[in-house]
């Protein structure tokens, strides 16, 4: 199997923070990568680097070999944000218009939509059980199906790696099965290596081919939830610093008594 | 009754109202959407620094407020970047700057105060041919740039962050949108006055949000409302004898009042 993301030596800081530690991951393709963590873990910033959104502050991630920043056909990277985290939910766009901005990079300037394009916006809501919406405004739908939309943006530039940052945040169980069902047939069947994140660690274990762990901005290498020591999971989830917290308040207290 | 279309300067206030029913809510469905409904008030308002700037330098004063309100655009945009969730706000601090500068630069000039509005506020009813041909090219060149970019502003619009990412140049549609807004505001507020530039920017797209089931009949909607209005507005002004933009404005907000109804029937 060939690596199709790389990520090397990777480090990111914001306002003199260190987010990322020296971050080094593979991934192959086809493979469906479950990447969890606590909030705070900086995930979602890894993910930002992967997609080149963000530039680490040293190290190199490489998407099939080349440079995230270097990649000329952004439309191999599909990638769906965290819920509602940018958008405006009563904005006035139907589920076809919204789903069609996915098309829009790949176009270029100048370029109008052709009607094989339409097509391609059509099928890419076929497959996430969205056709009869299409007419729709995006605002009027529900958490999961909003969330179905957006894949499907994602999916009409025809992508080899698809991201998804907390997809199944504020949806229903219901919707949250029906979300795996389409991620599985995209792995499966588009063959598209998919990597998401999300900081439910019991979830997914037995949806992806591999978990990677992250917990203050380093990656653990073997992590099999099955396998998560108590130990290891107080390292991930950071509760030692809690309990310091709940120390240090006491000792308030008592000052104060 | 008198006959509206035996005038010549009734035909003027149409044509050139006509145009500039349509651009005015072109640019302004985009603006309300990305919370800058408020732009053409404060563009105006910069514009009456620049007017006074060309006073007091002894140039154009219609180039000079072209001028600021250009570079104020800018600035609003540079703004808004930094307060990304507060859009508002970079037009405020704009519109208070421009007030500022104005006033300071009026107690500069010897321009008496009657002459500088004459440069600022026009009136739909005193449009010369000039005008009438200005307002059209203005018009054909608002319309093809946003025929032009309309996908990418649209992405932008809806979500720029994600526009970013999927690699549509962000910020050249966003500099080349700021140019077409600031250059409508400055060109027709001279031709129809500010009032009814910053109202045909706004009410007719807040009615069309009422109804509109895509972003396209949102925009055709604003396009329709507007136009309805200021021909009606013209149209009640002659045979009434009221103001016409004031006529024009109060048939637009009757539209957002009736399709708020509609939108409450649904």
């Amino acid at each position: 199997m060939s690596k199709i993301v790389e990520l090397k030596n990777v480090n990111f800081s914001y306002n003199d923070k260190k987010v990322l530690n020296n971050i080094n991951l593979t991934i192959d393709d086809g493979e469906f990568v479950g990447l969890i963590g606590p909030n705070g873990s900086g995930k979602s910033t890894l993910v930002k680097i992967m997609i080149g959104d963000l530039t680490p502050s040293s190290g190199e991630v490489l998407i099939n070999g080349i440079n995230v920043k270097d990649i000329k056909k952004r439309s191999i990277i599909g990638y769906v944000p965290q819920k509602s985290y940018s958008f405006n939910a009563s904005f006035p766009a139907s589920v076809k218009e919204v789903v069609s901005m996915g098309l829009y990079g790949k176009l270029g300037l100048f370029k109008k939509l052709s009607k094989d394009d339409w097509e391609i916006v059509d099928n890419a809501l076929k497959i996430v059980d969205m056709i009869d919406y299409k007419d729709r405004l995006i605002g009027n739908l529900s958490g999961g199906q909003q969330q179905r939309v957006f894949i499907a943006r994602a999916l009409v530039s025809d992508p080899k790696i698809l991201f998804l940052d907390e997809p199944t945040t504020g949806i229903d169980a219901k919707s949250e099965d029906t979300l795996y069902k389409i991620l599985d047939t995209l792995n499966k069947q588009n063959k598209i290596t998919i990597i998401m994140v999300t900081h439910d660690v019991w979830a997914i274990s037995d949806k992806v081919s591999r978990i990677v762990c992250m917990g203050n901005g380093r990656l653990y290498d073997r992590c099999d939830t099955l396998d998560f020591s108590k130990k290891e999971l107080v390292e991930i989830y950071g509760y030692p610093v809690k309990l310091d917290m709940h120390h240090h308040q006491n000792e308030n207290i008592n000052n104060r008594l | 009754m008198l006959n509206i279309f035996t005038y010549d300067f009734m035909i003027r206030a149409f044509l050139a109202g006509g145009f500039i029913s349509v651009i005015a809510p072109l640019v302004g469905s985009f603006l309300v959407l990305r919370r800058l409904s408020q732009m053409g008030d404060t563009l105006s308002h910069v514009a009456l620094a620049g007017v006074a700037a060309g006073f007091l330098i002894g140039i154009n004063p219609t180039i000079g407020s072209i001028i600021f309100v250009i570079l104020s655009s800018f600035g609003i945009e540079r703004l808004r970047k930094s307060y990304f969730r507060y859009s508002e706000i970079s037009i405020a601090v704009v519109m208070s700057a421009g007030m500022a500068i104005a006033v300071i630069l009026l107690s500069l000039s010897s321009g008496s105060p009657a002459n500088i509005m004459n440069y600022l506020f026009g009136s739909i009813i005193s449009i010369n041919n000039t005008d009438v041909l200005l307002s059209l090219i203005l018009s054909i060149a608002v319309i093809t740039v946003i025929y032009i970019f309309y996908k990418e502003l649209l992405y932008i619009t809806f979500d720029e962050e994600a526009a970013l990412i999927s690699g549509i140049p962000v910020n050249l549609v966003n500099i080349i949108f700021t140019m077409i807004v600031a250059i409508t505001v400055a060109v027709s507020m001279r031709i129809v006055g500010a009032l009814l530039v910053s109202a045909l920017m706004v009410i007719p797209a807040a009615a069309s949000l009422k109804i509109a089931k895509n972003f396209r009949q949102t925009i055709f909607y604003a396009i329709l409302f507007s136009f309805i209005s200021v021909f009606a507005g013209i149209i009640l002004s002659f045979y009434l004898n009221l103001s016409p933009g004031g006529s024009i404005v109060i048939v637009s907000l009757i539209i957002m009042g009736l399709a708020s109804i509609k939108k409450a029937g649904n």
